[in-house]
């Protein structure tokens, strides 16, 4: 017995077999606790016989012949000393209500817990077994059967009186019944019957399988699964029988009903009790065991194994040995298990132990994983059963998963969780990231840091910058870009840079971001600068961004100097910032960029810089000749006269001719082209675009003693002046190149032009004659003169009311007529009559007269 | 209905285990003799009426107890709520018959504050010639307890009735003699003048209430 106490403080539970506990990472399915408070109490002395299970309570029968009701954790509520010896079974009705308690000396008692005593008899033999109806409470089901040599049924007659009736005798003692709706279920030694107390018949029985077993060591575990699955274990056998409805057609003189065994299979140890689980079986075994020392047998721990039954075996779903009190002096018939339909609780009854197996919960299940150390699963499931779990918190598995990663040297893992896991908890974040510090650890962490909902000290951001300043440059700068300037307090970095940049002055990425960090922190001048000493193309973004075209007033020079182009898309697109004026001022040192400045402006308005138009010139002529023309050109606000002087300083003749030609010189102009560039093609041109005779005469006049020009003259002037002029002109003896192939060109020029004049007559008669037919034809048709038809001048119908009178019409061809009357008498001198109207018109395609007469 | 008894005795059968204890209970009870026989478990009891006078009739229920108990302690209730004993052993084991010392003495530990009437019961006289115990020193250490000593055999029905009955008629002897009384929660004597089987309506409220309080 002290052995057996001393193994209370020990575990429970431990998985079987030693192999199976290596290769299986499997979960057990259930989780064990002993039954203690009274229990423990009750069992120091007493040692438990029998058990029932209420859905509210519990009733424990004892060797010392109490009775104890009590509370699922163990607590006595009631107690009935019912005999001096063993309990054998207590029977509770579905209510709850009402107990029956039979035991070793014969006494069989049936009373109300709240109504008081109702049967109270010994008898001349143990009673083994009892079982009241399930619906005892109702008046009509005042029933129930006891048994030790015989099954009884006790019935309460109308006169308040018990009768009682044998429904079986003969067959050894009755061990085991199990009442369950109208069925009862019983076992003796011979095997297991079951009664149906609405026909009072009995419908069957399974006979025993092993009757070498004495039955009363190893009695017969009944237990229905339902009202018509009745589950049968005895020894190592188990059968799983359904009682089943038969059919009219075969029922002549049979019972209604008769009995299936639907599964039937063995076991590997006794068995000391079943229930049921879903459609699993939750069996209880005794086991022996020889000792291998001693070649002696022995009672090892029972086991408790869920399986699942197949028709003709089964399936080991789990299966735990459990350490109970005192398991070494059990026999296979001290143990029960009893159960509780509703919670899947299930109660192991042994001598000195009560052990209650639940169904794990997610509770369970997260504890497993956890000791199982798979920490994400546990997470997992924590959060897919955050309502359901009670003793778990998820932040709680959380901060363990991230303890178990920094163990293992997972830091990245670690710190990535550290963001699901924290969420905005900040001080369980500032926590983290002061562990993170104790162990060197702090970068990993840094990327996951919240930055902003939640916000943490300004101290942990600062001291993971000043983790990386010491150690990474580039890291600290993209965590400074990365981190919302916020967080840290500016000047503390600005500082720690500082400091750092005394050692290493000319570090780029300090120096960048120490120009963020000065942006942010608005001190605009010194980002600005650290830029342009960088030549960081931000510097544009910069300015843009924070509009910092007052600071960069003075620093034009510097950002031309940096990149013109962009400085002056940015000076120009911002005007109304920075005057025209300011940068032209500003530039005053170095005209080159004040050039590039001042051109892109023109470019983009001929007018805006107009009054600088006069400065331009001499800057385009230094630093940009080939745009000159072209300013010159499309400005309007320049100065000629000063242009001219300024290309004829610099001999720009093209520039020169141009400024010539547009002040009306086109003489000058010419003579130019012709002394300074000697282009007798461009001054032909340019005398075919001033179409001036007189200048013709003076390129005639220059040409006269140059054969080149000459040349260039007959072979051009053809269109525009006659030729002849030029050939007369030329001198006797004078050679000129390519004469012969020029008079060529012109006679075959006069040739082509002859032909085309020939071509266009042929035309032109041929058209006219045409033209003349048609209008011939024309004249040719009929007038219709009609009632329709008035006089133009009078405006009366043409023709007379009365056919009769004689009558003069005039038709003209223009479709016009008139009473002769109407017109005025033909004049002397022509011959010819014109129609009124058209001829006051002034037109009058063919206005002949056509008379009509009668 | 009952047979109408005068009195219940309850006895006990002691004694080691083998010396058979349940045989000889089997023998007066059912009249017949069991060749082979599982050991007892647990305690078995069994109940017969006897004639000690013409129309005196006592019920014996006997408890017979498994030698071998595992939860010896437990056995105790059945020892306290005992009238009479029979003490078994065998004559054919030694060990069997010095072990009665020691069931005397356990005997009178649990049986306190009541007395049990005991007869020590030589058993198996029918295997006289594997005698390890003789029937001097047996009787010897009956007088020295102040105990009748019988040599009893369950296979040749020897002196079965004689050892119950005579047992039965000295505690009727005491109980007449006031020397054993009924008394209340305990069940070695009952009279049979109050019918137990059903009680009155009237007392089943009664005894509920005190129990509730």
């Amino acid at each position: 017995m002290a052995e057996a106490e001393e193994q209370e403080t020990g575990s429970l539970e431990e998985s079987t077999d030693e192999s199976e506990e290596e290769e299986s990472e499997e979960e057990p399915k259930l989780k064990y606790e002993r039954l203690s408070n009274g229990v423990t109490e009750i069992l120091q002395k007493d040692a438990a016989s029998c058990m029932t299970v209420h859905d509210k309570f519990l009733a424990l029968g004892t060797h010392y012949g109490k009775v104890y009701l009590l509370d699922v954790q163990g607590n006595i509520t009631q107690k009935f000393d019912v005999s001096p010896v063993k309990i054998n079974q207590i029977s509770l009705d579905e209510s709850g209500e009402h107990m029956g308690v039979c035991s070793e000396d014969g006494k069989v008692q049936v009373f109300g817990l709240y109504s008081g005593e109702e049967f109270h008899e010994t008898f001349d033999c143990p009673i083994k077994i009892i079982a009241v109806h399930p619906h005892f409470v109702r008046s009509s089901c005042k029933q129930f059967v006891t048994g030790g040599k015989k099954l009884l049924l006790f019935e309460r007659s109308w006169m308040n009186r018990w009768k009682s009736a044998v429904l079986h005798e003969g067959e050894g003692n009755i061990r085991s019944v199990k009442w369950r709706g109208h069925l009862i279920a019983w076992a003796n030694n011979m095997g297991v019957k079951i009664f149906d107390i609405i026909s009072k018949q009995r419908i069957t029985n399974v006979p025993r399988d092993d009757i070498s077993l004495r039955p009363d060591m190893y009695p017969c575990s009944l237990c229905w699964k339902d009202n018509v699955t009745l589950i049968i274990g005895w020894g190592t056998s188990v059968k799983v029988c359904s009682v089943k409805e038969r059919h009219a057609s075969e029922m002549r003189d049979l019972p209604s009903r008769y009995v299936e065994i639907v599964s039937q299979f063995e076991t590997e140890f006794y068995i000391s009790g079943l229930a049921p689980l879903c459609d699993q079986l939750v069996v209880l075994s005794y086991v022996k065991e020889i000792s291998e020392k001693t070649e002696r047998e022995y009672c090892a721990r029972p086991r408790l194994d869920i399986i699942q039954p197949l028709s003709e075996t089964c399936e080991e779903i789990s299966s735990d040995a459990l350490t109970v009190r005192g398991f070494q002096e059990n026999e296979c018939r001290d143990y029960h298990l009893e159960y509780s339909e509703g919670e899947s609780l299930f109660y192991i009854v042994s001598p000195r132990d009560v052990v209650v197996a639940k169904e794990r919960d997610q509770d369970d299940h997260i504890d497993w994983l956890l000791e199982k150390k798979k920490y994400e699963e546990a997470l997992m499931a924590a959060e897919i059963s955050q309502k359901n779990i009670k003793r778990h918190k998820i932040l709680d598995i959380g901060l363990a998963y991230i303890n178990h990663l920094v163990e293992r040297g997972d830091y990245d893992i670690a710190a990535r969780k550290c963001q699901k896991i924290l969420g905005k908890n900040a001080a369980l974040w500032e926590y983290e990231v002061y562990k993170f510090k104790e162990i060197g650890q702090l970068k990993a962490i840094s990327p996951y840091l919240p930055r902003g909902d939640p916000v943490l000290k300004p101290l942990i951001y600062e001291m993971i910058l000043h983790e990386f300043l010491e150690s990474d440059y580039e890291g600290f700068a993209t965590l400074i870009r990365e981190w919302p300037g916020d967080l840290y307090n500016n000047s503390v970095i600005v500082q720690a840079v500082r400091d750092h940049l005394k050692k290493d002055s000319q570090n780029k990425t300090l120096l960048k971001t120490l120009a963020e960090l000065y942006t942010y922190d608005k001190n605009y001048g010194n980002a600005l600068e650290i830029y342009l000493t960088l030549r960081h193309k931000d510097v544009f973004q910069l300015i843009h961004k924070h509009n910092l075209f007052s600071s960069i007033k003075d620093k034009i020079v510097l950002l031309m100097d940096f990149d013109s182009e962009k400085a002056v898309d940015m000076l120009l697109d911002n005007e109304d910032k920075i005057s025209i004026k300011k940068v032209v001022e500003e530039l005053e040192d170095r005209p080159e960029l004040q050039h590039v400045y001042l051109h892109k402006l023109f470019k983009r308005d001929h007018h805006k810089g107009q009054r600088y138009h006069e400065k331009q010139i001499s800057l385009y002529a230094e630093y940009d000749r080939p745009n000159l023309l072209p300013f010159l050109r499309d400005s309007t606000h320049c100065p000629l006269e000063k242009a001219l002087e300024i290309c004829q300083q610099r001999n720009f003749v093209e520039e020169t001719v141009y400024l010539l030609s547009r002040m009306g010189n086109s003489r000058s102009a010419l003579k130019m082209i012709m002394e300074e560039l000697h282009d007798v093609d461009k001054a032909i041109e340019f005398a075919k675009e001033q179409d001036d005779g007189e200048l013709w005469e003076d390129l005639i006049l220059y040409s006269i003693d140059k054969p080149p020009f000459i040349t260039g003259l007959l072979n051009n002037i053809g269109t525009h002046v006659d030729p002849i002029l030029l050939i007369h002109r030329i001198k006797e003896g004078m050679e000129i190149p390519n004469l012969r192939d020029s008079l060529v060109k012109i006679l075959q020029d006069y040739n082509l032009q002859i032909l085309l004049r020939e071509g266009c007559k042929k035309i032109l008669v041929a058209d006219s004659l045409s033209l003349l037919k048609k209008m011939h034809r024309t004249q040719m048709k009929g007038v219709l003169v009609d009632e329709e038809n008035i006089c133009e001048s009078c405006l009366s119908p043409i023709l007379p009311s009365d056919a009769a009178k004689p009558f003069s019409v005039v038709v003209f061809h223009c479709r016009h007529m008139f009473h002769k009357e109407c017109l005025p008498m033909p004049s002397m001198n022509s011959a010819a009559q014109f129609c009124n109207i058209c001829s006051a018109k002034n037109r009058g395609p063919g206005s002949a007269i056509l008379e009509m007469k009668k | 209905m009952e047979a109408i008894w005068l009195y219940q005795f309850r006895l006990i059968v002691i004694g080691d285990s083998t010396v058979g204890k349940s045989c000889l209970i089997r023998r007066f009870t059912e009249g017949r003799f069991a060749q082979v026989s599982d050991p007892t478990v647990g305690v078995d009891f069994f109940s017969r009426l006897v004639e000690i006078e013409p129309g005196k009739r006592i019920k014996l229920q006997i408890w017979d107890t498994a030698g071998q108990e595992r939860f010896r302690s437990i056995t105790r209730a059945y020892y306290r709520n005992s009238v009479g004993g029979l003490l078994l052993f065998d004559i054919t084991n030694r060990r069997s018959f010095q072990n009665v010392h020691e069931w005397l003495e356990e005997t009178k530990v649990h049986v306190q504050p009541y007395q049990i009437v005991f007869v020590l019961v030589g058993h198996k006289c029918d295997l006289d010639t594997q005698r390890q115990v003789t029937r001097h020193e047996a009787e010897k250490l009956a007088a020295a307890y102040g105990m009748k000593y019988i040599e009893t055999s369950a296979r040749d029905a020897i002196n079965v009735e004689k050892a119950f009955t005579d047992l039965t008629r000295d505690i009727y002897e005491l109980v007449k003699r006031g020397e054993i009384t009924i008394q209340e929660g305990w069940e070695g004597v009952k009279s049979g003048f109050v019918p137990n089987v059903v009680h009155s309506s009237e007392e089943v409220v009664k005894s509920e209430r005190r129990c509730l309080c």
